[in-house]
């Protein structure tokens, strides 16, 4: 008999043992295992695509306000490049001008050092000639010179205009004794021609002091309380250190102009 | 050679007995319950799986697939009967290539069993879903004529389910047997090779049958009820 109804029995209460086991220990957590996961791999792909789209939106935002933000710097970087550019320009503009004020003022400062440079040495070189002068005549000074001195003296006195001449005899008439000055030590024959002139040309008898003095260089002089009748080389000499410091200062006045 | 290992009795007290295809049956319930035991009661929810648990998924993942498939997509009450059915004649048939081991699937009374819990499965699925009338009326349709042939219908492909599945798992093992005796060395290899692949799809079939006997239940229950109501 290929069929035995107690093992048909027992093998059916087996299976459905079995299917009872199987859904308790298999199936149910199996699936629900599956189901969970797939639950999860769904919240995920959705947390996902949330954060994704989220992402994208704070891209695009990022990109707008990195866009926003070039826009700005290229603006604040020309501007810049302006004001820059502009400084620059001023700056140049102030250099310039300074260094025109400066180059001016220098020019200024070198004419003026070369004025007083060439005023110097036109002084320097006016005050030797003249001293070079006085020294030389210093050295030729003499008897002969005195005397030719004397002659010349005597000829002003002689030609002088009438109202110096008048003022002469009045303190000729005054009485008082007058003063003659030489630049060397008076030989008694100028002594002699100088009372024997006075006595000549105004008729009076005069006593003259005779007196020695090197301010003359080579001269004469006549001199009473109040006046001076004089002939002189250190007068000329004078005459002549005035004449150059004014043709000095007249260059002076027309290279300033 | 016996024919079937309900004839090898291991231990009888009265009418009560235990004979091969009980014991064999124990063990492989034994192997289901405890390895899904093992493997389940540490589940894994996370992305990384351990590699037991992933067989498993796979393998309720298929038949789940198949039900759907075949019973429509709210028909996940009726996985662990038909996973069951599946796992328990695949285990029983893979079995077999282990010497001194008698697979229970090749014991007619195993492969009856299976088919009446088939049987007894269908109608109650079908009257859980629309209950005992609208039921029992459907064996009287297309017309009350057609009553005999659809009761008739019903015990003989019960009936085939239980003897296809005994015939071949019988038949292959007997066929083993035999060439072990004539040609002992090449061929019993090749046949037992051939043994497993037709336990596996034994086990297919029987599965899916009974999937498509509930499904077929099912759809005329809804049929039936939408054409009553249109």
């Amino acid at each position: 008999m290929l069929l035995d109804w107690f093992t048909v029995a027992a093998q059916t209460v087996n299976f459905l043992v079995l299917v009872y086991l199987l859904k308790r220990f298999l199936y149910g957590p199996i699936i629900k295992a599956i189901d969970e996961r797939e639950k999860r791999i769904h919240s995920r792909l959705a947390q996902a695509d949330t954060k994704m789209k989220e992402a994208e939106q704070k891209a695009s935002a990022l990109d707008a306000e990195r866009a926003a933000f070039d826009d700005q710097q290229q603006e604040m970087f020309a501007k810049a490049k302006k004001n820059a550019e502009k400084l620059e320009n001023e700056l140049v503009v102030q250099a310039k001008a300074g260094a025109a004020a400066a180059k001016t003022k220098w020019l200024q400062a070198l004419d003026q050092e070369k004025v007083r440079f060439l005023r110097e040495i036109r002084q320097r070189a006016g005050a030797g000639v003249v001293k070079v002068v006085e020294r030389i005549l210093q050295d030729m000074a003499g008897e002969e010179l005195e005397e030719m001195i004397l002659d010349r003296f005597l000829d002003r006195v002689r030609t002088m205009p009438p109202d110096e001449k008048k003022k002469l005899e009045d303190i000729i008439a005054r009485g008082e004794d007058l003063v003659v000055r030489f630049s060397i030590e008076a030989p008694q024959y100028l002594a002699k021609r100088i009372s024997s002139f006075f006595q000549t040309e105004f008729s009076v008898s005069k006593n003259f002091v005779f007196e020695k003095t090197e301010d003359l260089v080579a001269g004469i002089e006549l001199i009473s309380q109040d006046h001076k009748v004089s002939f002189s080389i250190a007068d000329y000499l004078e005459q002549l250190y005035k004449e150059l410091d004014l043709v000095v200062a007249q260059k002076e006045l027309t290279h300033a102009g | 050679m016996e024919l079937s290992p309900d004839t090898a009795i291991i231990y009888q007290w009265g009418v009560v007995k235990i004979n091969a295809t009980i014991l064999y049956t124990w063990l492989v319930m034994a192997a289901l319950v405890l390895g899904s035991w093992l493997v389940t009661r540490h589940l894994h929810g996370g992305p990384k799986i351990p590699r037991w648990q992933h067989v498993l998924e796979i393998l309720v993942t298929f038949m789940r697939d198949q039900v759907h498939q075949t019973a429509g997509r709210n028909s996940d009450k009726y996985v662990p009967f038909v996973a069951s059915l599946f796992l328990f004649i695949g285990l029983s048939n893979l079995l077999a290539i282990v010497p001194g081991y008698a697979p229970p699937t090749g014991s007619l009374s195993t492969a009856t069993a299976l088919a009446l819990c088939v049987f007894v499965a269908v109608p109650v699925y079908g009257i859980q879903k629309t209950g005992l009338g609208p039921y029992l009326k459907n064996y009287a349709r297309p017309t009350p004529f057609m009553l005999p042939f659809n009761i008739v219908g019903e015990l003989s492909r019960t009936l085939a389910l239980a003897v296809r599945l005994f015939g071949n798992v019988m038949s292959g093992n007997m066929i083993g047997a035999i060439l072990l005796v004539i040609a002992p060395l090449f061929f019993p290899i090749l046949l037992q090779i051939l043994g497993l692949l037709t336990g596996i799809i034994q086990a297919y079939i029987f599965a899916i049958l009974a999937t498509v006997y509930i499904a077929a239940a099912i759809q005329m229950q809804e049929d039936a009820v939408k054409g009553k109501t249109t």
